[in-house]
């Protein structure tokens, strides 16, 4: 178990290396450099060669590639993110006094989306073609197709300006939690649990179909057990341990997904720094966000694969007596 | 399905031709130039401008009319490249196992990362644009189409019309995109639903973040990130392009879902069967009176069953396949297939002095698929206990030790925790007989318990079954195999279309009758293996195995499942490898891959598998399967191919009119039947039979056994015979090998007698 384990570890690290790799290597081929941007942005017009020569020994861009790679990954495990090419400010100093508001809708959303998908998905596909089943299913299908910018468009024109119910924009004042406005959530995270638990739901719910028309339920029922046991003892661990990928999935979609919303209700997270980033292709800061947002994704499909692992005893078995033997 | 739901389909449908026209006539519609200022911004809709202005004063009509086509251009592109890379990186890591893991490292690595890393990083390397949101929307689709493909495609590998193409020695982009790919439509379709929406919204989001298309370009998503201000003063310029996008989405994932919907299986309900009076028979254990099965439009299953069962009586229903065995057993039972009802009466008796509730028990056909594999043995059979009202945790633990014991099983703690996975078939069945006579009850129904067991195994069920008998339980056997059975049968009751009668018990085992052999002393052999040793991972399934074949003979090969059998066979095809030893046809050596073997090597040894559904391709003719083999190995024209076809299918009993006919279309022994003219189309010397009569029913193994003989007869062919069917083996075989372990056992007396040499 224990070498399965490391064995994980060490191939969710190699990802995010290579990764980092690539991104590097492709802001490294593009057109120009630091110091090009840096004086071209100070609008002093051409920059003469000296300046730049003398800018690139300022910055250290005259030393190899792969020197300056060590240098940055060397910093990234000590927890220095880089310096923004623009501002000139560390990358940790931009983004982490946002990073609070980020967690804050996701975390709730995660808290969230886990239950309700795995309710749902499973009432419905514990009687497959039943009325439930059907609305559900028709319903999420529905919901799936919208993209999370326009349910979150609609969801403002009705509810915040038609009914008044909600702040249209969800804004935290600096140096305030969000938990001290929890009506700002509220818009932002229906958003976001519309976009990202349709998938789960579906997944789990064709699940629970199938086992439900397995040899072994159906031996349950001849056997006299009643129709809520068999979905919640007999049938439910078996269809649960199949919705955790998608589960993870949909956690994983959390990094775009906030990204839409935080800019759709105006929040302030990491989004807007990041997307001005991405637009005036200030690297360092983007290459940093990059590994951060691969090492999310890498723990937490690693986290469903491991916990999906543990649901399965048939599976587990195998897995561990492979790598053991 | 229901009215209402195609109604739905139908509203999908019309919405989507709609906004077709919409997206294609609509940039010649505009009655303003998209990107021209014509007042001031977020005016109010008017006669001129219906749908109002936007934030700098442009028609937002013209813009919503001209600004669909990108979004789905884009949208579109993406999804027939990513398919095509999909589909085709699927097919390569599915049925190519040294590539699959080249393929899916990296589709693993694409799998785990979001996509807004993917689309940030494109956009910071090319700018914003299309490119950017293409490549980003590509990346996030092509890993997905992949992996679905890819599972197909490993599920067909192991199917019989691709290995029969691998080993006429189909080139690989033939395997993959003419007998593969046609299989997969229903899988790729039932994918594409979500693919369309993923794609649409990763583009709509590109495009809405200010990464997609640069403004002033008309485009849906940009219009509803660029008016989003005004959404108070002039909701229009936001809400018309959100509508549309929603609009289409909603109804192409509408569409693309029916394909999916109308594909899931309903559930039965179970209604539970009614306790007699005890005065209803005195002796009686099961008493069923006209049992009927129909559906509401007059279908039926099952009609006029009638059966009185005595306590400690077995009854054995036999029948062909898809006669109503099943449904009566289950009938039994109380539960039925969807949209059927049950009629008439069964009528279930305790005897006199029983302790528990329990009328009826059920042990279903397939050990490994009957019991749950999430729940450990011990909580399974308390699941039952606990289902008919024991409460009582120390009773019901000696419940459990009883019933376990009474199987023979051990029924102590370690065996209890034990998952199914960990036990062996005969275990898992033995469990499966616990649980259904768990608290006595007065029946057990049993569906088919010998399937799939060796004979071991069956004299051991056959024990506890005796045991079972003699403590007054009525059994019910749903059998094929009624000789296996005999000894413990009292009456037999046959199901024929639905309707049942008692029939006759046999006396004794009905053992075919042998049969000489036909082989002549002094033969050369045709085909010598030697010290052929053959297996999967780091343990050989087969060790050092020896035999030779002379032309004209059938060799048998018998053995217990999973000792090698296939793979022997599979060896011998060349699709797969052998790590030692040779096989030798006429004097030269064989080599180990089919590819690699000289087209009269390849035409020499020929191939059917097991089961007949999955030996012919699903979506190709019987013309076309007989046809690849005639030109490939034969190198015939296209006359020919079409008079030898015909022939071959003469050759093996079945009409010509046959050719047009897909697999869907014939049946079981048919389809068998068709597997062998393939194999015959090559004029093979070794006819390599893998199990090719263990799914068909009694009275078609006969006649394509009886095809088989005659086939030999005529046209000398040396057959080897793989079975674990000792009935079938009788006789046909001139000599049995038996594979225990993966090693040949020392070889005993030949049938026939002493006159016979190999």
């Amino acid at each position: 178990m224990i070498r399965y384990l490391l064995r994980r570890l060490g191939g969710a690290a190699l990802v995010v290396v290579l990764v980092a790799v690539v991104a590097f290597v492709l802001f490294e081929l593009l057109p120009g450099d630091a110091a090009e941007d840096l004086l071209s942005r100070s609008g002093a017009g051409v920059p003469s060669p000296e300046q730049l020569a003398a800018l690139r020994a300022e910055l250290g861009l005259d030393r190899p590639a792969v020197e300056r790679f060590g240098d940055w990954a060397s910093g990234l495990l000590q927890g220095d993110l880089g310096t923004s090419l623009l501002s000139r400010r560390p990358v940790s100093e931009i983004l982490l006094p946002r990073v609070g508001n980020t967690v804050a809708l996701a975390v709730v959303t995660v808290a969230l989306l886990m239950p309700v998908s795995l309710g749902l998905g499973l009432w419905a596909g514990s009687r497959p073609g039943s009325r439930v089943d059907r609305a559900v299913s028709t319903v999420v299908l529905a919901v799936q197709a919208v993209p999370p910018f326009v349910a979150g468009v609609l969801l403002i024109a009705v509810v915040a300006l038609g009914w008044g119910l909600l702040p249209a924009v969800s804004l935290v004042p600096t140096g305030t939690s969000v938990f001290a406005r929890p009506q700002v959530l509220v818009l932002p995270v229906l958003c976001l649990m519309a976009g990202l638990a349709p998938h789960p739901v579906r997944v789990i719910r064709a699940r629970m179909a199938q086992v439900m028309t397995t040899e072994y339920v159906t031996t349950a029922r001849l056997n006299g057990v009643s129709h809520r046991r068999v979905v919640l003892r007999h049938a439910a661990p078996n269809a649960v341990a199949a919705a955790l990928q998608p589960m993870a999935g949909a956690v994983v979609g959390l990094v775009g997904g906030i990204a839409v919303i935080e800019t759709v209700f105006a929040y302030p997270g990491l989004a807007q720094e990041l997307l001005r980033a991405i637009a005036d292709r200030d690297h360092p800061v983007v290459q940093a966000a990059v590994v951060l947002m691969a090492s999310f994704g890498v723990l937490v499909y690693l986290a469903a694969d491991l916990l999906a692992l543990w649901l399965t005893p048939g599976a587990r078995d195998l897995v561990v007596d492979g790598v053991s033997r | 399905m229901t009215r209402s739901w195609r109604g739905v389909d139908r509203a999908a449908l019309v919405v989507a031709t709609l906004l077709g026209v919409l997206v294609v006539a609509g940039p010649f519609l505009a009655p303003d130039a998209p990107t021209a200022s014509v007042g001031r911004p977020f005016a109010a809709p008017s006669w001129a401008h219906p749908l109002g202005l936007d934030s700098v004063g442009r028609d937002v009509l013209s813009r919503v009319l001209a600004g669909g086509w990108r979004l789905v251009l884009l949208t579109g592109a993406a999804l027939v490249v990513a398919g095509a890379i999909g589909v085709t990186a699927g097919l390569v890591a599915g049925l190519h196992r040294r590539l699959d893991g080249w393929v899916m490292r990296p589709v693993d690595v694409l799998v785990v990362l979001p996509w807004f890393l993917v689309m940030a990083t494109v956009a910071t390397v090319l700018g914003r644009g299309a490119p950017a949101v293409l490549v980003a929307a590509l990346l996030a689709a092509v890993p997905w189409i992949t992996k679905v493909v890819r599972t197909s495609a490993q599920d067909a590998a192991g199917a019989g019309y691709v290995e029969a193409a691998q080993a006429r020695g189909e080139p690989f982009h033939r395997v993959a995109f003419v007998e593969v790919l046609p299989n997969l439509r229903a899988v790729v379709l039932a994918d594409l639903g979500m693919r369309i929406t993923a794609t649409v919204a990763i583009v709509t989001s590109g495009s809405f973040l200010g990464l997609g298309l640069p403004p002033p370009t008309p485009d849906w998503a940009l219009m509803v990130s660029e008016n989003r201000q005004g959404l108070a003063v002039q909701p229009w310029a936001v809400l018309a392009p959100a509508l549309l996008i929603m609009l289409l989405v909603v109804c192409v994932n509408l569409l693309a879902d029916r394909v999916e919907l109308a594909r899931t299986p309903r559930v039965p309900r179970t209604e539970r069967p009614t306790a007699a009076p005890d005065v209803a028979v005195a002796t009686g254990a099961l008493s069923v009176r006209r049992l009927g099965v129909a559906a509401v439009d007059g279908r039926v299953l099952l009609d006029g069953v009638g059966l009185d069962l005595a306590a400690g009586e077995c009854v054995a229903v036999i029948g062909p396949s898809g006669a109503g065995k099943t449904t009566l057993a289950r009938a039994l039972l109380g539960q039925v297939p969807p949209g059927f009802g049950r009629t008439g009466t069964v009528a279930v008796t305790r005897p006199a002095g029983a302790v528990g509730t329990r009328l009826l028990g059920y042990v279903p056909q397939d050990p490994a698929t009957g019991l749950n594999p999430a729940l450990r043995i011990g909580t399974q059979l308390l699941e039952v206990l606990r289902a008919h009202g024991v409460r009582d945790r120390v009773g019901a633990a000696q419940a459990v030790v009883r019933a376990l014991t009474a199987v023979g099983l051990p029924g102590d703690r370690m065996f209890l925790r034990r998952y199914p996975h960990e036990l062996s078939g005969g275990q898992q069945q033995r469990v499966l007989i616990a649980s259904a006579v768990l608290l006595d009850p007065a029946v057990v129904v049993l569906d088919e318990p010998t399937t799939g067991l060796d004979d071991r195994t069956t004299a051991e069920l056959r024990a506890v079954l005796r045991r079972l008998r003699h403590a007054g339980t009525a059994l019910v056997v749903v059998t094929h195999d009624l000789p296996a059975m005999t000894d413990l049968v009292d009456r037999v009751l046959e199901v024929r279309d639905g309707r049942a009668r008692l029939v006759q018990v046999p006396d004794a085992p009905a053992r075919p009758s042998r049969r000489r052999p036909v082989v002549r002393a002094g033969r050369a052999p045709l085909l010598r293996v030697t010290a052929l040793t053959a297996g999967y991972g780091t343990d050989p399934l087969l060790r050092d195995v020896s035999f030779e074949l002379a032309a004209g003979e059938c060799l048998a090969l018998m053995g217990r499942s999973g000792t090698g059998k296939s793979t022997l066979a599979r060896c011998l095809v060349g699709l797969h490898p052998l790590r030692t030893g040779q096989v030798v046809l006429d004097g030269r050596p064989l080599a180990p891959r089919a590819t690699r073997r000289s087209v009269a090597d390849r035409r020499a040894v020929q191939f059917v598998v097991q089961n007949p559904r999955r030996s012919l391709n699903p979506s190709r003719t019987v013309a076309h399967e007989l046809a690849r083999p005639l030109r490939l190995l034969r190198g015939s024209d296209r006359a020919a191919v079409g008079r030898e076809s015909a022939e071959l299918l003469a050759a093996v009993g079945l009409h010509a009119e046959l050719l047009t006919r897909r697999p869907a279309e014939l049946s079981g022994g048919q389809l068998q039947r068709v597997a062998i003219a393939r194999a015959l189309a090559a004029h093979p010397q070794v006819l390599v039979c893998d199990e090719i009569t263990s799914s068909l029913d009694p009275d078609v193994q006969a006649t394509v056994l009886e095809l088989l003989d005659r086939l030999r007869r005529q046209r000398d062919l040396a057959v080897l015979f793989i079975s674990h069917d000792s009935g079938a083996v009788a006789r046909v075989a001139d000599r049995v090998l038996r594979l225990s372990d993966g090693q040949l056992e020392p070889e005993p007396e030949p049938i026939g007698g002493p006159a016979s040499s190999r």
